[in-house]
This record gives C-alpha cells, sequence and structure tokens, in this order.
C-alpha cells in the first residue's frame, strides 16, 4: 500500500513537470494554432539563464522573476521576428521552422553551458512534514505553483479585455483585424505567455530532473500528449492531462506491463482515448459548417 | 486555399524531358564518381523513395504523420530477419517488406481516420516514439537482436559483373526507385490520385461526389507505409545493419523536414528534399564541431524562409516567372553542378604515399574518428574535442617522431547509418590511415565489418561493450575501457564475498550499456544469480527514474546496482535516500563522477557507495595536488578552455589519446596499418598520465582488451577511498 502511495505520489509530481509543459503548449495553440515543438527547447534555455543568474549571485526570487520577464520577451522576439515572416505559410512549414529552433536551442545550450549535469535549487523547504513525507516539499510547491499558474491563465483569459483580444484571434483573425485588434502582437503576446510558462515549468523541473540540454527532450513527448488528452485548446484540461499521464505511467508499469514498455503503451492507451472522444477529454468540439 | 503546383499545373504533361536528363545523369554518376559518393547518392535515391511515400500521405491526402520512420524501421527489420535468419535472397526482401508495410499501414491508417489534424499527428508519434522500445522488448530480441541490432552481409554484383558492390547497389536502388516513381506517377495524376487531393482539401465535397472516403485515407495509408517500407528495406541492405539506434524519432522528424523542404505534393519534391537531408547535416558538422545542430536549424529556417513552398514550389515558381519552357533546366544545372563539384572533391583527394599505407607520409599521419557533436548523445561530443586538442598539443610539441597528426573527427549524430556514412567518408575519401576512438557501441557495430573488410585499424573505441576483444573473427577491432561484463563481475564477486545472503535490486538503462552490466552481473553471480530479486530498466527519453526506485524498494532488496547514466544514477541515489531506502549501493564506473553525479546526487546522500575506478579522478579533490593532474588541468586550460574540469570524458579522452600517440610511438617510421595493429596488440604494463597506480594496459594478438582490471573504492562523503587489491586480471 505504502509503495502504491508512492508511485501514485511520484507519478503526480512528474506529471506536474508535464501539466506546466503542456501548458505552455497550449497557450501558443490558443493563439496560433500551432504547435510549437520548440517550447521544450526554449524552456530548458531559460532555465539555463535563470542558472546563470543564480551562479551570478541573484537571490532565487529575483533570478525567478527576472527569468520569467526575459523569456517573454525572448519568446515575443521569436514570434516576431522568426516566426512572423512565415506566418502565412503552410502550417508544415512552420513546424520545419520550429524544428529548426529546437535544434538551435539545443545545440546552442549544451555549447555554451556544456553537457554536465548541473544542480538548480528549489525555492521550498527540504521537508514537508506532510504524509510521512511522502512527498516532498517541492513536489507540492511545483503543482501548487502549476495550479496558481493555470487559474491566473485563465482568469486573464476570461476576464481581461486582453484575454478577450486573444479569443478573438484564435477564433478568427480577420474579423479581429476588422475590429481593430492587433493580430500580430496578440500572436506575440500568445508566444511571450508560452516561453514565460515554460520558464516557470523548467525551473520547477530541474531541481527534480537536473539541468541539462536534454532535459526536455523527453519531457516534450509527455507534455505533447498530455495536452491533447486534455483537449488542446483547454488549459485546464492540459493540466489534468499532465497528471493523468504521470500517474498512469507509473501504475502501468509499476503494476501492468513493467518499464520497458510504459511509455508506449501509455501512449497506445492515450491514442485509444482520442478515438472515442476526439477532441480531447475537455477539448470543444470542433462543429464545422459546410 | 492555394493549390499546391502539381493539382493547378493538372495531370498535363508527361514530364519526359525531366526523366530522360535524370536518368542519364543518373546512369553517369557511379562512373564519375567514387565508391563513397555512389553509397551516398545511393542514400538520397532510398530517402527519396521513404519520401515519396510520406508525401502521398502527408502532402497529397493531407494526413500528418511523425512517425513514417516507424515504417522505415518495419521495412529494414524485414529485410535484416529475412536475409540473416531465413537466408532469403536480397532482392526477394523488398517485396516481402513491401506486403508487410502496406498491411501495418493499411491497418493503423483504419483508427487513424477518427483523428484529423494534430490527434493523428499525436498517433502516429506515438508509433514512431514506440517502435524503437518494441524492438528492444526482450520477448522479441531472438528475431529482433535487441540492442545490438542485426549485420547483414552485403550482395555482389549478379552474374559477375564488373562493377564493385557499391555500384551494383546503386543500380539495383536505381531501378527500384525509378518503378517506385513510375507507379506513383500513374497513382497520382490517376482517379485515385484525383481522390486524395479531393479529400484533402475538400473531404465533403469529395465525399457527395461518390470518393469511398474510408478506403481511400486508409489505402493511401497503407501505400505511404508501403513505400517507405521499401526504402527502408534498401536502406537496410545498403548499411548492412540495422539496430534501434538507427530508427529514433529524429528520423521520422527528419522525413517531415525532407518533404516540407523538398515541397508538399511534389513527386520531384522527394529528390531534392533527399539530396537536403542526405548532405546538408553532413555539411553543418563540417562548419562547426561545436554547435552543428544550430547550424543546422539556421539553414532549415533559412530554407523555409528562401523557398516557402519547398525546393519543387521555388523551382515552379522559377519556371512560371521566366517563362521557362519546363523544369529540367533548373534540375539538370543543379545534378550536373554536384556531380562536377563532387568530381572536384574527388580530383582534390590527395594521391598517397608509396612508403606508408595511406594516411601516412614523412609529415604527416591521418587519423579519422567518429563522434556525436550533434543528436540525443552530444554530451559525449567532448570526448572528440579533447582528443582534438590533446593532438594539437602533441603537433606542438613536434608531433610523433617529427610527423604531425592530422585529426579528422565527423559528426554522426549518433545514427548507425550516417556512422557507415562518415567512416567511409574518413576511410575512401579522406585516406585516413586508421579510425581511432569512435563512440557508441551501435555506431561500432554498424562499421566494424566494412573496416575489417577494408583492413583500417578500429582502434580503442569508445564502448565498453564486450564484443570488440574478438580478434579472430576482427582481426581490426579493439577496444580500451574495461568490458561492462568484467567490472559488473568484480562487484558479484564483492557482493558474494561481503553479503552471501544478499538481495539485490538492479535499475539499468535499457541498452547494450545497462544489458551487457546485467548479463555480468548474471554471470558473476553464477548459481547464486537468484539473489536478483528485480532488475528495472528505463528508457533514457524517461524524465526520471523514481517509479523504478519505488519499486526497487518495494521489492525489499538491500542491495542496490546503479546501472545508469550520470543524470540518471543521480536521481536514482537522490530518490533512494529521500524515500528512506538505504541499501549498499553499487555505482556503475561511468556513472561514478563525483561532480556530475554524487555532488547533484547530494554528498551526504552518497556515503558507503561503492564503484571502482581506473583512472584518478580529476573533479576529486582527493586528486587536487596530484602532477598529472595538474599537468591535464594545465592541458584543457591552455587547449581546450571552453571544457568543462568537472566532467569526467574530459579525463578519459585524454588518456585515450595518450594510449593512440603510445602505439603511434612504437610503430616508429613503419607506419602501415598492419603495423599499427601489431603495436597496439603489444602494449606491456604501458600506463597513461592519469591511471591509478597498479592498473596497467597489456595487449597480446589473442588479447585485444587493454584494460581488464579496476580498483574498487568506496565514496566516504567528500572523496572516493580506494579499498583492497586491484582486482581481475
Amino acid at each position: 500500500m505504502e509503495s502504491f502511495l508512492q508511485q501514485l505520489i511520484a507519478g503526480l509530481a512528474t506529471g506536474g513537470i508535464y501539466a506546466s509543459v503542456a501548458l505552455a503548449l497550449v497557450m501558443i495553440y490558443q493563439t496560433t494554432h500551432h504547435v510549437s515543438f520548440a517550447q521544450g527547447e526554449i524552456a530548458m534555455f531559460s532555465t539555463y539563464l535563470a542558472w546563470a543568474m543564480l551562479q551570478a549571485g541573484l537571490p532565487y526570487w529575483v533570478a525567478f522573476f527576472l527569468t520569467v520577464v526575459l523569456s517573454f520577451t525572448l519568446g515575443v522576439l521569436i514570434e516576431r521576428v522568426i516566426v512572423r515572416p512565415v506566418e502565412n505559410a503552410p502550417v508544415l512549414s512552420v513546424v520545419v521552422v520550429f524544428i529548426g529552433l529546437l535544434v538551435i536551442f539545443n545545440s546552442l545550450a549544451g555549447w555554451i553551458f556544456t553537457y554536465t549535469i548541473k544542480t538548480f535549487p528549489s525555492p521550498f523547504p527540504k521537508q514537508s512534514g506532510f504524509a510521512g513525507n511522502l512527498i516532498s516539499a517541492h513536489d507540492l510547491g511545483a503543482i501548487g505553483v502549476t495550479l496558481t499558474v493555470v487559474t491566473l491563465l485563465w482568469a486573464f483569459i476570461r476576464f481581461t479585455s486582453l484575454g478577450l483580444a486573444l479569443r478573438a484571434v484564435a477564433q478568427n483573425p480577420a474579423s479581429s483585424k476588422l475590429v481593430g485588434i492587433r493580430v500580430g502582437w496578440i500572436l506575440a503576446l500568445g508566444w511571450g505567455l508560452a516561453s514565460a510558462i515554460g520558464a516557470i515549468a523548467g525551473m520547477l523541473a530541474a531541481p527534480v530532473v537536473y539541468l541539462d540540454p536534454g532535459m526536455m527532450s523527453g519531457i516534450l513527448i509527455y507534455a505533447f500528449a498530455a495536452a491533447l488528452i486534455g483537449g488542446i485548446d483547454s488549459p485546464g484540461g492540459a493540466v489534468f492531462g499532465g497528471f493523468l499521464v504521470g500517474v498512469l505511467e507509473n501504475l502501468l508499469g509499476t503494476y501492468v506491463i513493467g518499464n520497458e514498455l510504459k511509455l508506449s503503451v501509455a501512449l497506445v492507451l492515450i491514442v485509444g482515448v482520442l478515438l472515442v472522444r476526439p477532441s480531447g477529454l475537455f477539448g470543444r468540439v470542433q462543429v464545422k459548417r459546410v | 486555399m492555394n493549390l499546391p503546383p502539381s493539382t493547378a499545373n493538372g495531370a498535363s504533361r508527361r514530364p519526359v524531358g525531366i526523366v530522360i536528363a535524370l536518368a542519364l545523369v543518373a546512369t553517369a554518376l557511379p562512373f564519375a564518381v567514387s565508391n563513397y559518393h555512389t553509397f551516398q547518392f545511393t542514400q538520397v535515391m532510398i530517402y527519396a523513395i521513404a519520401l515519396l511515400g510520406l508525401n502521398m500521405l502527408t502532402g497529397y491526402n493531407g494526413q500528418i504523420s511523425l512517425g513514417h520512420g516507424a515504417f522505415f524501421a518495419i521495412g529494414a527489420y524485414v529485410a535484416a530477419i529475412l536475409m540473416e535468419r531465413f537466408g532469403v535472397p536480397y532482392w526477394a526482401t523488398l517485396p516481402a517488406a513491401a506486403v508487410v508495410c502496406l498491411v501495418a499501414g493499411f491497418l493503423f491508417g483504419l483508427p487513424a481516420l477518427r483523428l484529423e489534424g494534430l490527434y493523428l499527428s499525436l498517433a502516429t508519434f506515438a508509433l514512431g516514439v514506440a517502435l524503437p522500445q518494441l524492438l528492444k522488448y526482450k520477448h522479441l530480441e531472438s528475431w529482433t537482436g535487441g540492442v545490438q541490432g542485426i549485420v547483414i552481409v552485403k550482395p555482389n554484383p549478379p552474374f559477375n559483373l564488373p562493377v564493385s558492390q557499391d555500384v551494383w547497389l546503386y543500380f539495383f536502388t536505381l531501378g527500384v526507385a525509378l518503378l517506385m516513381f513510375l507507379l506513383a506517377w500513374n497513382l497520382l495524376h490517376g482517379r485515385i490520385g484525383r481522390a486524395m487531393i479531393a479529400i484533402r482539401d475538400q473531404p465533403i465535397a469529395a465525399e457527395a461526389m461518390g470518393v469511398n472516403l474510408a478506403l481511400t485515407k486508409s489505402l493511401t495509408f497503407g501505400v505511404s507505409a508501403m513505400y517507405t517500407g521499401v526504402a527502408g528495406a534498401l536502406g537496410a541492405i545498403v548499411v548492412q545493419f540495422v539496430a534501434p539506434d538507427s530508427f529514433t524519432l529524429f528520423l521520422s522528424i527528419t522525413f517531415l523536414i525532407g518533404i516540407v523542404i523538398g515541397g508538399l505534393s511534389s513527386i520531384s519534391g522527394a529528390i531534392y528534399g533527399a539530396i537536403f537531408i542526405q548532405f546538408v547535416p553532413n555539411l553543418a558538422g563540417d562548419i562547426s564541431k561545436a554547435a552543428p545542430w544550430a547550424i543546422y536549424g539556421v539553414f532549415l529556417i533559412g530554407f523555409v524562409y528562401a523557398v516557402p513552398g519547398g525546393i519543387a514550389g521555388g523551382l515552379q515558381r522559377l519556371r512560371a516567372r521566366y517563362r521557362l519552357p519546363f523544369g529540367p533546366g533548373i534540375a539538370l544545372a543543379v545534378a550536373t553542378a554536384t556531380v562536377a563539384v563532387l568530381l572536384m572533391m574527388r580530383l582534390a583527394a590527395p594521391e598517397s604515399g608509396k612508403k606508408y599505407d595511406p594516411g601516412a607520409s614523412d609529415t604527416e599521419i591521418k587519423i579519422g574518428n567518429i563522434m556525436p557533436y550533434s543528436g540525443p548523445a552530444s554530451a559525449w561530443g567532448t570526448i572528440g574535442r579533447t582528443e582534438a586538442a590533446y593532438f594539437r598539443m602533441i603537433n606542438e610539441q613536434g608531433g610523433i617522431n617529427g610527423r604531425k597528426i592530422t585529426f579528422i573527427s565527423l559528426d554522426d549524430g549518433y545514427s548507425p547509418p550516417k556512422t557507415v556514412e562518415a567512416a567511409r567518408r574518413l576511410v575512401e575519401q579522406e585516406q585516413v590511415l586508421l579510425l581511432f576512438g569512435t563512440l557508441g557501441t551501435a555506431p561500432n557495430f554498424a562499421i566494424r565489418k566494412y573496416v575489417n573488410a577494408k583492413k583500417v585499424p578500429q582502434m580503442f573505441l569508445s564502448s565498453g561493450s564486450r564484443h570488440w576483444n574478438d580478434p579472430a573473427h576482427f582481426p581490426w577491432t579493439m577496444g580500451l575501457l574495461p568490458e561492462y561484463r568484467t567490472e559488473a563481475k568484480i562487484y558479484a564477486a564483492h557482493v558474494l564475498q561481503t553479503m552471501p545472503e544478499a538481495r539485490i535490486g538492479v535499475l539499468y538503462q535499457n541498452d547494450d550499456y545497462g544489458k551487457d552490466y546485467l548479463d555480468g552481473l548474471k554471470e558473476g553471480l553464477g548459481p547464486k544469480a537468484g539473489l536478483i530479486v528485480a532488475a528495472l530498466s528505463y528508457e533514457t527519453s524517461a524524465p526520471t527514474v523514481d517509479s523504478q526506485i519505488v519499486q526497487l524498494k518495494a521489492s525489499g532488496a538491500n542491495v542496490f546496482f546503479n546501472i545508469a547514466g550520470t543524470k540518471f544514477a543521480a536521481q536514482a541515489i537522490r530518490k533512494a535516500y529521500d524515500i528512506g531506502w538505504r541499501p549498499v549501493q553499487y555505482l556503475a564506473l561511468p556513472a561514478s563522477s563525483v561532480s556530475s553525479v554524487l555532488t547533484p546526487a547530494g554528498r551526504e546522500k552518497s556515503v558507503g557507495i561503492i564503484s571502482s575506478c581506473v583512472i584518478k579522478d580529476p573533479t576529486s579533490p582527493q586528486w587536487a595536488d596530484d602532477p598529472a593532474v595538474r599537468e591535464w588541468v594545465a592541458f584543457m586550460q591552455k587547449y581546450y578552455p571552453e571544457g568543462s574540469l568537472t566532467d569526467i570524458f574530459n579525463a578519459n579522452a585524454y588518456g585515450s589519446a595518450q594510449v593512440m600517440v603510445q602505439v603511434l610511438r612504437q610503430a616508429g617510421d613503419v607506419l602501415t596499418r598492419e603495423n599499427i595493429m601489431r603495436q597496439a596488440a603489444n602494449l606491456k604494463d604501458f600506463q597513461t598520465s592519469l591511471t591509478l597506480p597498479g592498473i596497467k594496459m597489456n595487449t597480446s594478438p589473442t588479447d585485444y582488451a587493454p584494460l581488464e582490471s579496476l580498483q574498487l573504492m568506496r565514496f566516504d562523503g567528500k572523496n572516493w577511498v580506494l579499498f583492497g587489491e586491484v582486482m581481475g586480471n
């Protein structure tokens, strides 16, 4: 029983990481209708920026917020400078640009910061004193931060006029332009938010998985699955999907099929769910007019 | 919506001109260029077939696949298994691969019918992720050869044709490619092709017009998989090797890149895309060893900017703008230019001296090396950079017996087919004297047969697999590192000695490293192998190994074997401590670095861990004042300042380069490949500057394992403390 609980909690903890990266994917999708494969590597690179600031002696929270701001700027810049020229290109051309970004950031991180793994501090206390220390304070804190971010995001999209503009652009860019929304900058805002969320995800994941240029490549696969099973246009769904994938993977690996095939089986199950609910568990079903 | 070029164009005229021109160029090509370039162009044709398959599905039918590498792999394995296990001739494996992939693709296409866009991408993505794992699955190992893959015999030309194997395979592939392209042209320009395009653009209207949506879509999936599968089978035959490492997710991504850069919905686009994915990564690696992927990424983005519709689309636009009669002019120009460049490259290849074997002269010794500077294993790339730096230092100090070392290190991205290509370039184009320190088990496996046939030394390679000590069958291949099995056996003996009633839990990486180790452990335990109560694997793509550690604790093990890469080893040590599991821990040597494993895991959490070593860990404070370590630090600061001083790989590479230099010194003025191997098999009690006292390298013509002894050590919370005698032989 204790072992089951530990598996469950370990699953929730890694699930939290998937959830936050999935959230970044959803954020970009919301505005641009693209899935950005580069998001994981941008998050990893941002985490290195935070690490460099911490090495330079900045206090944790200062580095944290500076990184979020820097990442936001980086995201906006990427959209404005690199993605914008292919705004109207076929979707697959955009995908290739994303792959280009992915390999560039991965390679640069290795070149600048080397491939040796680095420790990244956690802002939370060492002992949680909760549930007999079954769950560490960092895991709890990380889950808390993820839930806070998704709530803030939801509130931002739901209640602010900028959020309204964001939704309008996602639905119908042409009409949005006609009513005076500056579509280009809204897209950049989406990228900025996604990068900022990615940076937070990276900084929360790094204390657990260690910081190295490959830290996000595995996570991205899971996050992609999580975002889709939750529904790619639903932030709450993505977070739920993240936790689901984390837990599912651990329980399958431990009690059903062993570790060798657990990722494959988890993915097959997800595809199975999608066959029944093609828009994900919480996604909006797209009704098309003919 | 913008119609892609081929439909806008309709099925107007058959491009006879372009076909004839290309056929002429293609026939002349292998006689104009070297065998190595012929091999490269064979690869291009293979990729072109695969891309054509993907293009049918994604370009013409609008179904995005991120997992076509899986069908390429299935085709390759069908060919390999039929040839090696059943003795089927190589040409007969192609139809088999075609049928298997057609059925697999069709079946996969059925459920995929319900999915669209992104969700379909995820399903195919899942296929691409799952397949390499399936290939490694233990219950399939007797078929697939597990992580080691299958080595295939290269077919000879039939009827005693007076051409080389490479030229024959080129024409064989050319024939298959022509057939496949012709079939595709007819298919896509006929009723079915129109139905495919209609479904992509207006599914509902298409259905209303009587197109059977479900059947057409799943059939397209099947045919597309068939094309890619045939390409996979050809690829296996040409590269003579299949292994799970050849078919990673990145292969699927590369295919996608190929069709986009080449041009979606265009038959000729498959050829342009194939040329791109074959040559541009090499080019990027030639430009920068430090960050080849960064250069590649810039190329990708640059191409999409320059020709958003792909190369085929760009040519189409050029033609429309300047009212050219047809595309062949451009295509021909490109082809001629390529051939001209290659010819020049060939002419520029230096003549070899007469006194020596290729690669050696009075003034120079050419050494080849293959490293993963890009891709998932880039962390190891630093080994190649350290070795290059070491040889640079040797050259500055006057070289070896007056000769300067030219160290040519190529990038293979840890993909075995790329390793084969790189090895051929080094041996046939660059004409190196020998290959030194090539990294990884699968990459070295892929080239072992080739270098032994060519009688080129493949020496001191960076892999601890047990397969490099086989002088009877592979006299040109020699390892360096202590075999993983040797190390595991030493630990097993130690366990039996100190804890006869142990309950052993093992965490191992699901690849050759982990499996060799596990085998060695079982062998070492012998009749007591039942002491292993749990052996759990992990994939390197996983974010954490927390789940496995919880399982191991639950298994009741009191001895823990940690056979992981650095990151996961550190995670395991930390997690075990955090959940209150306190077994006796053995840590594999490759993960025994103080600075990159124990310190990240927490030194207080690592107290008592047992491991072994052959060199002084320069990252450990206990050796900080050792003269050899100081010398290493000075070397790093002067010749490789951007390299990390806390990276144990850099110290290992320094040692490997020293062994190489020693062998070259021993060889004196007789720089033939044979003499090099003779000297390598004649190391007597050699020590590099960093090896521990008591650990010596010895080789003989029947023993190709230089390092067979290890020193046990235990971590005291600050340093590794050596204990006991040097173990092994």
